[in-house]
């Protein structure tokens, strides 16, 4: 073989090797990019999957509470209210008649406000405000502490599963604020702006350490489910000062 | 002055020279026809770039050497300075990153700073063969293009895309062996043409060839639009 014709060989082999290098390099890309695509979408189904389990759980803890609250509700008011009308109902008498007539009157209202806490369609239809406002005036007529709320209406317009959620979240921070804080007033404040709407919790109770461990698991409970919602959960605390509350979430 | 030969002219165009007119004529037909907003398109507009300008230097170096001029100044100005960098502004153009494209504006004025400061040094002349030239520009594009395939499967602005229906990816994979195989016979070719001149001939048909293939793939970027306006088929996003 001449001297040209090996340098030709030599040039022929290490091209073809130096092109098969370089698909090879292109080929990895392309899996590289395969894999990573694969892996993103397991990731967005399990975000999907735990964001259905959230919207699951809420949904049993909400009528749970209105079990309850519809249990409550039939012993202590519908359950007096029909004792009542039964014994006026007895009566000869006309007008304790008539107002017998007035007990069952008062009874078919009862039972349709409670009939209609037993679904979740109330969620559609009330505003976070609203249910905010609900809740205050429930702490406030219990004489638990003073309440107070304000709102630039941010939240008015909010998909249903984010309502719930949002919901169940405040529900359980004010909980917690009058169960641990025993604070002597607590406010709710909502802003927002063009990027990002914040409804913050805040009362003047015993406070606490919050670098300090916590056996419970209540606030990564609350952290998750505003993650779900695209949300992020913060909480600021001082002892003997209250608590901070600020739940976002972006527009 | 010696009159210009036209028959010395005509016997230089080969296959190469007509398709590569052809596409630059392709390319301009099809931009010609697209919606305004696809010809604001910053690749459509660097591709139909790049095959013009490759079509405009090549018939111009034919002409120069049908008529036993020196053309190597056609192809140091044209192939190694405005068509590297219309190659680097269209790697430039499909990546998402600021950072990323920074860096490659600060690659090409700093390519042109060299080359300002060879040639005033005189370490390069624009007639010679160019070979510090093209084997810098050549290191430039193969970065560009592993920045591009770095971003491909790191950031997640890729991540919804085919890589195989993507007119980056191919543009990109075209220009990365077109340079990776043509620089190593831009840097050996003082040697081979004075040595080995069956080789260098044998040699040179790789980045014909491979100029003949990104400028196919260029003009169908083009041509990809069209076929999406027309028959809402898009074989290649651009």
């Amino acid at each position: 073989m001449s001297d040209q014709e090996s340098e030709v060989l030599l040039i022929l082999f290490g091209g073809i090797f130096f092109a098969f290098l370089m698909s090879v390099f292109v080929v990895a890309m392309v899996v590289l990019h395969r894999q990573r695509q694969i892996q993103n979408r397991q990731k967005i189904d399990n975000l999907k999957a735990e964001y259905e389990r959230t919207i699951l759980n809420i949904e049993n803890e909400i009528q749970q509470e209105t079990l309850a609250h519809v249990g409550r509700e039939l012993h202590d008011n519908i359950g007096q209210l029909l004792s009542l009308a039964k014994l006026n109902l007895n009566s000869a008498k006309p007008e304790k008649q008539a107002e017998g007539k007035e007990f069952i009157n008062q009874i078919i209202k009862e039972v349709r406000g409670l009939s209609k806490t037993l679904n979740l369609d109330w969620v559609e239809e009330i505003t976070l405000d609203d249910f905010i406002k609900q809740q205050l005036q429930r702490i406030e007529s219990t004489g638990y502490c003073q309440t107070a709320f304000d709102s630039d209406q941010s939240f008015l317009e909010l998909p249903k599963d984010k309502k719930l959620v949002l919901i169940r979240v405040i529900q359980e921070c004010l909980n917690n604020a009058i169960k641990h804080a025993s604070p002597a007033h607590l406010k709710v404040h909502i802003i927002g702006d063009s990027t990002l709407r914040k409804i913050e919790i805040t009362d003047d109770g015993y406070g606490f350490d919050t670098t300090a461990p916590s056996s419970g698991s209540g606030m990564t409970n609350l952290k998750k489910r505003m993650e779900t919602i695209g949300g992020s959960f913060s909480l600021s605390s001082t002892v003997g000062k209250g608590t901070q509350i600020t739940l976002n979430l972006p527009l | 002055m010696n009159q210009f030969r036209f028959d010395l002219f005509f016997e230089r165009i080969g296959y190469y020279q007509i398709l590569i007119v052809g596409f630059a004529v392709a390319g301009l037909i099809g931009y010609s026809i697209l919606s305004k907003e696809q010809k604001k398109n910053e690749s459509v507009r660097l591709s139909l770039a790049i095959v013009i300008v490759v079509a405009f230097y090549e018939i111009l170096a034919t002409v120069y050497s049908s008529q036993k001029i020196v053309n190597q100044w056609v192809y140091n100005l044209f192939n190694a300075h405005i068509v590297a960098i219309l190659f680097i502004l269209l790697i430039r153009s499909f990546l998402k990153r600021k950072r990323d494209k920074k860096m490659v504006s600060i690659m090409i004025m700093l390519f042109l700073l060299i080359s300002f400061i060879l040639h005033l040094t005189g370490i390069t002349q624009l007639n010679d063969e160019g070979e510090y030239l093209s084997f810098f520009n050549s290191v430039l594009i193969l970065c560009c293009c592993g920045l591009y395939f770095f971003e491909l499967i790191t950031l997640d602005e890729f991540l919804e895309i085919n890589p195989l229906k993507e007119f980056s990816f191919w543009a990109s994979t075209a220009i990365l062996f077109y340079f990776s195989s043509s620089f190593m016979i831009y840097i050996s070719m003082k040697y081979l043409y004075t040595n080995h001149l069956d080789i260098f001939f044998m040699l040179m048909s790789i980045p014909i060839h491979f100029t003949l293939l990104c400028n196919l793939l260029l003009t169908f970027c083009i041509f990809s639009l069209v076929i999406k306006n027309r028959f809402r088929k898009e074989f290649l996003h651009v």
